[in-house]
């Protein structure tokens, strides 16, 4: 990207100060910024979404001696401003195409690895979050709502805090799972 | 963690691309600020891929789903994951209802029954033993599965396995619908060189990536045959993964789409 070549330390610095003080802080608030805007992307609909948020974060890079000076108010909106104009950009130079999900071995195997790794990490976990995991997604077909309304219930929590536990014993998981087709995948 | 209850049903909406521009943009603007509305929106993520999945979706949701909310890998990845954990979870569920199969009740109940029985003189316990018969049987021809009816008129494709070098072409073969019959019958060529197995085992993957059982209607050395009814079909790609003696040793894998 063309901008990159222009982005200096300085501007970097400046940058990184007008989002805190605090440079560690700083550094924090950059990279929370930078996920929100990938999420933001992806929401829209764009498989790029990674490329548009470093787009996005190198305008506001160029600027940040001027805009810092000026500017009132939380940055992450200016950020957000930005990203607008990034996005409106995409469209007219790369239309987005509907994904059109194409079947493949190769994706047929890495389910089934994804399975066997599944498998490993649940045995991991503790016997509470197991068996909240296996009933919260057991496939009842004859009572797909009310089995969760049930297991809420029978945990003495509302649903919405049956969700995020469940949400939270999923992210382990997930990073497990990770973790294990990390290690495994195939040369 | 703060939970946004009373805007669940509006970063629904945000994530399915169904809001308006000004609802957009206040989503957004909570989105690049507020510290805990992203894990919000990511556990609104995680339960309308749980829906995805639990088909509890509406049909305009699911049209959705598919074209705007899969256009990351992020995200295809986390329906792969959730659809690996309701297969465990079902599993764990067939295994634990196997195991609890022989469980009789107590012993002082059957004591009691044998106790009741053993009261009878004969002709009321042969009259009491015909009625449960009678109801026993009686309450089986009631819950027996209604098989799907059996399709008479097919549409028939040939297949040969993908060589995995697939560019998504004109070479995959395309089938219409409506198909104008009860259901397709595809000819899967096994490749050159395969042993033929005793049985196969042969699995749909759909285009949103959900994996199904399809029926083997028969085969000889060089082919199977699997069924699949118009029911079944929705517009989209597919691939059918043959598998051989009940193992997990793929013998091909064979593409179509349906348009």
């Amino acid at each position: 990207m063309k901008h990159e070549s222009s982005i200096t330390q300085a501007s970097f610095d400046s940058l990184l100060a007008w989002l805190d003080p605090d440079r560690d802080r700083a550094a924090g608030k950059y990279e929370q910024i930078r996920r929100r805007l990938i999420r933001l992307f992806a929401c829209r609909g764009r498989h790029d979404a990674e490329e548009l948020a470093d787009e996005t974060i190198n305008r506001v890079t160029l600027k940040a001696t001027d805009v810092s000076k000026e500017y009132v108010g939380d940055p992450s909106l200016y950020f957000y401003g930005v990203a607008q104009k990034v996005f409106l950009e995409s469209l007219r130079k790369r239309p987005p195409q509907p994904f059109v999900p194409q079947p493949s071995p190769a994706e047929a195997e890495e389910t089934e690895r994804e399975y066997e790794c599944l498998e490993r990490c649940m045995e991991e976990l503790g016997p509470a979050s197991r068996e909240l995991v296996l009933d919260y997604y057991r496939n009842d077909r004859r009572a797909k709502i009310d089995h969760r309304k049930e297991l809420a219930a029978q945990l003495g929590i509302a649903q919405n805090a049956l969700r995020i536990r469940v949400h939270r014993v999923r992210a382990t998981l997930q990073e497990c799972v990770s973790g294990c087709l990390g290690q495994t995948s195939p040369a | 963690m703060t939970p946004y209850t009373d805007i669940q049903g509006e970063i629904r909406q945000y994530l399915l691309g169904t809001l308006s521009e000004d609802a957009r943009r206040r989503v957004e603007e909570r989105l690049m600020t507020e510290e805990a509305f992203l894990e919000e929106l990511t556990m609104a993520e995680g339960a309308l891929i749980d829906d995805y999945v639990g088909e509890r979706l509406t049909a305009a949701e699911r049209s959705e789903f598919g074209q705007h909310f899969l256009s990351t890998e992020e995200r295809r990845r986390q329906l792969r994951f959730t659809q690996a954990l309701g297969r465990y979870a079902d599993a764990a569920a067939g295994k634990v209802a196997g195991a609890r199969e022989p469980a009789r009740p107590a012993p002082t109940m059957g004591e009691r029954l044998r106790g009741f029985w053993g009261g009878l003189s004969w002709g009321p316990r042969a009259g009491l033993a015909l009625a449960c018969v009678a109801v026993i049987v009686g309450a089986l021809w009631l819950a027996r599965p209604v098989a799907p009816p059996t399709p008479h008129t097919f549409v028939a494709l040939t297949l040969a396995s993908d060589s995995g070098d697939r560019s998504g072409g004109p070479d995959v073969p395309e089938v219409p619908l409506p198909l104008g019959a009860d259901a397709l019958k595809l000819t899967l060529t096994l490749p050159a060189g395969t042993v033929p197995a005793a049985s196969y085992r042969a699995e749909m993957l759909t285009g949103v990536g959900r994996t199904e059982v399809v029926e083997v209607a028969g085969r000889d050395e060089r082919t199977v045959t699997v069924v699949v009814p118009e029911a079944r079909l929705a517009r989209g790609q597919y691939a059918i993964q043959l598998y051989a003696d009940n193992t997990e040793r793929r013998v091909g894998s064979y593409l179509f789409n349906v348009k």
